[in-house]
Order: structure tokens, then sequence, then C-alpha cells
């Protein structure tokens, strides 16, 4: 193993820090939410791989578990977040879930196993010891928590009494959407190199990325149809805010245009599924799809400092080039 | 002289298929039969794609549209303001409109493939003999054409879908 990827790493909690204490609070979390779904879902794609015995992913595990050194970043990056807890309403009357020493402990703690078991199961990989499947499961497990987690308090609880049971189911599902477009990526990126056999793997990851549009929009449609249908005040308020008027309005279009209408329609044809460069680029709308749709959770409720915000998406971005680049 | 392979897995057939177009068999001279689909043989063999997509977008607009049409014609015709919402109130009738997109555009590829397999007549699509797991190709002699298919000269390559055993 290089020290690449970690040096990638070192350099991207220093720049995150360095932004972190230097800009207002809730600087990172726009960065991190997107991040955080970006490299735990690219890696919990494989372990589902592994889990279900696919084939079709083996060209990709390589580049998916490369990225395992960024799961290192978030909990660092969140501790640097969290010095501005103020930004969350309930901060002024924490109460037992939502209390400040609590909520750091959890999220640090999910974020730092997360990291560790991604950290076990690349090894064993690369080993192919007899607990990768152990270790792929409980990654799963962890994963799948850990978003849960991340979607309650990171963001539902900036809204809070506003809840949605389903929040929680839909964020690890878009984080393995955003691994769908890493997989998707790195199989664009070797059939352009040539590598034979690799095809295959194009085909099949654009495959799942249309189906994940589909599920993506039917977990979309579940939470806002129950939300229209009720009509509760305390309940639309939510949806009001972001669909209410120009321009979140517009950005909420463009979201479902990026993470549903746009992969769906494309990808329909087997010709573009073949097609290295639409690949790519339904990937990348994908996730410019999810990163909007952060920012749209975030903005109606949080004063971002947009260059800051910036920044720390960049200096992400940077490290997760840094590791995925490094081995695709 | 029929020449015929029976390979037991996917990369030897493909390997076997491969060297067979490199040495300049004709596509129309080659037949196959896999046990699961195989969609570099398709492309090896210039297999047409099936119509039969062209069936289940039929379908599935006309569900489309008739969840859509449905709905709003009904409410249309006996007004009935239901928990304060707009009469024509879109995301209700997704849900109509998306069971019937799935129902039809199932029913019609299901039907189309009937059509299309020549069913209702199960002798006409029925394979002599049985392959198992086997990948089984077999190359007609060079002046005989595509005719190894029971005397059906016209037809093409059965494309690699496991045709041999439905």
């Amino acid at each position: 193993m290089t020290r690449r990827p970690y040096l990638a790493v070192a350099g991207a909690v220093a720049a995150l820090a360095a932004i972190g204490f230097s800009a207002p609070p809730g600087a990172l979390l726009p960065a991190l939410l997107f991040w955080v779904a970006v490299g735990q879902g690219a890696v919990a794609l494989a372990a589902a791989g592994d889990l279900t015995r696919a084939r079709w992913i083996a060209p990709l595990r390589g580049a998916l578990l490369a990225v395992h050194p960024l799961l290192l970043v978030f909990p660092f990056a969140f501790l640097v977040f969290a010095r501005g807890l103020s930004v969350y309403a309930w901060a002024q009357q924490p109460s037992g879930w939502l209390s400040p020493g609590f909520f750091v402990a959890r999220n640090a703690a999910l974020l730092l196993a997360v990291w560790f078991l991604a950290l076990l199961y690349a090894r064993s990989v690369a080993g192919d010891t007899p607990r990768r499947s152990f270790l792929a499961g409980l990654y799963a497990l962890v994963f799948v928590f850990s978003q849960t987690i991340i979607a309650f308090d990171w963001v539902m609880s900036l809204e809070y009494p506003w809840v949605s049971t389903l929040f929680g189911g839909y964020f690890f599902v878009e984080a393995l959407y955003a691994g769908v477009a890493v997989a998707a990526l790195t199989a664009a990126r070797q059939t352009r190199r040539g590598r034979g056999g690799d095809r295959a793997a194009l085909l099949d990851a654009a495959t799942l990325l249309f189906g994940f549009s589909l599920l993506w929009a039917g977990q979309f449609f579940a939470q806002y149809l129950v939300i229209w249908y009720g009509n509760l005040p305390h309940e639309v308020d939510f949806l009001l805010r972001r669909l209410g008027e120009a321009p979140l309005r517009r950005m909420a279009t463009l979201v479902l245009a990026g993470l549903f209408f746009i992969p769906f329609v494309l990808l329909l044809s087997r010709s573009a599924k073949a097609s290295p460069a639409v690949v790519a680029a339904m990937a990348l709308v994908v996730l410019a799809g999810i990163l909007a749709e952060r920012l749209l959770f975030l903005i109606p409720v949080l004063a971002l400092p947009a260059p800051a915000a910036a920044l720390a998406f960049l200096a992400l971005g940077a490290a997760f080039a840094g590791v995925w680049r490094g081995s695709a | 002289m029929i020449q015929r392979w029976e390979l037991d897995d996917r990369p030897a057939f493909l390997a076997r298929l491969e060297a067979l177009r490199a040495q300049g068999v004709s596509p129309e001279r080659i037949r196959v039969r896999t046990p699961v689909p195989v969609h570099e043989a398709e492309a090896l063999l210039r297999v047409r794609q099936s119509p039969l997509r062209y069936f289940t977008l039929a379908g599935a607009c006309a569900g489309l549209l008739l969840g859509f049409a449905f709905p709003i014609l009904t409410v249309r015709s006996w007004p009935l303001i239901t928990g304060g919402k707009p009469l024509i109130s879109v995301p209700a009738f997704i849900v109509v409109a998306f069971a019937l997109t799935i129902l039809l555009g199932a029913l019609a590829s299901f039907f189309g493939f009937l059509l299309l397999a020549r069913l209702p007549s199960p002798a006409r699509i029925r394979e002599p003999e049985e392959h198992a797991d086997a990948f089984v190709i077999e190359v007609s002699p060079e002046d005989a054409g595509g005719g190894t298919n029971g005397g059906d000269g016209a037809r093409p390559p059965l494309a690699p879908n496991g045709g041999g055993h439905a």
C-alpha cells in the first residue's frame, strides 16, 4: 500500500480544519453531507457485491475499496464542524437525544467505526481471508446505521420538530446510489483505457445506475405523497420552504431531473449504456443531483457561507480524487 | 456435415465462437444454444434485436396515458372535492398511472412474446434434444446456408437466450 492515499487524507484534514476554524459555523456541513455519502456508498457497494456474490463488480472492486482512506477524514472533519453546533436550534434547549455531548460522541464514534470496518474489509479483500463476507455484512450494517444517524442528526434535526421516519432509509439508498455512480465512473474510465472484458462491467454499472434512479424516485415519491396527502402544517412546512417559490423550486426540479428523469430516460437505450462517455456523464449528473439535493436541504434553514463551503467541498473532492485516481 | 461443440462454461464458449468468427465463418452458418443469456454472443453473431421491446413500450405508454386519463375524466364527470385538494391532483393520479403503466407494459410484453415466439403452437419452438446447462455451437456446411433449423432455412441463428429450453 502506498502512502499517497493517506497524504491526501492528511491534506484534506488540514485544509478542512483551516476552513472550519476560520469560517462561520456550518461551513463544512454541505461538503461533509455529500462526500460522506460518496465515500461510504462506494465501499458499501463493494460490500453489497460481496454479500450477493456478484461477479460483475470484480473489475471495479479495487477502485471502490481504494476510497476507504477517505472515510478517515470524516470523523476529524465532523469534530471541526461540531464546534459550531449553534446552527442547530435545539442546541439552545438540549434534551436527551439532542444534546451536544451525545450528538458529537455518537456521530464521531459511528464515523470512526465505519472507517475502521472499511479498513478491515479492504484488507480482508486484498488478502482474500475467510472473514471477508462477515466483514462485508458488518460494514453494510454499520453503514446503514451511520447514514441513518447522519440523516436524522445532521439534516432532520435542523428542522426539529419536523420528522420523517423514511429519511434515514432515503439517505442510505442515496449513498448507495452515489456508490453506483462512482462504480460507473470507474467502469467508464477503465473501458476508455481499453482494458479488455470491462465493457460488461460498464453495461452492468450503467444498468444499476438506471435501476437506482427508479428506486430513488420511488423513495422520494413515497415521502412526498404522504406529506402532500396529509397536508398537516408541521409536515408541509418542510416542502413549502423548498417547493413554494423560485429559486429553490427550480433547484428542486433540477434535483428531480438529475436523480431521476435524465438518467432514467437516457440510460433506457442499450447503446447508451455501452458508451463510456454517456455513462460517465450520467454518473456525474447523478452526483451533481445529490449535491444539489443536499444543498436544497440546508439552504432554507442554514446561512451557508458560500466561499468557505465551496472550499471545503473542493478540499474533500481533491482527497477523493487522490484516493480514487490512485487505483482506478 | 454439421460441426458441433458442447462447452461447459461461458468463457470457453465465447473463445470458441470468437475463433470461429476469426476464421471467417459467417454468422449465418453458426447456431448456438445457451442456458443463460450471453450478450457478447449476440454481438458476435450479429443477432437482430427482438422487436418485443416495442410491444412493451406501446403497452407502457398506453398504460401511462390511460392512468392519467381515467381519473381526470372521471373526476371531471363527477366533481367531488376530497380533503381540500384540487379536483385534478396529479400526485395522487401518479399512483394510478404508474400501476397501469406496469400492468399494460407487462401484459403487452407477455402477449407480444407469445406472438413473436409463434405460440400457441409449442411444436414450432420445441427443441428436438435437451442440452441441460451446456453451451452448444453448431456450424452448418458452407453450401447449406443457415439451414440447420429443422429445414426452416430462412430463420436467423437462434438468439443465445436460452431459447433451446423454452
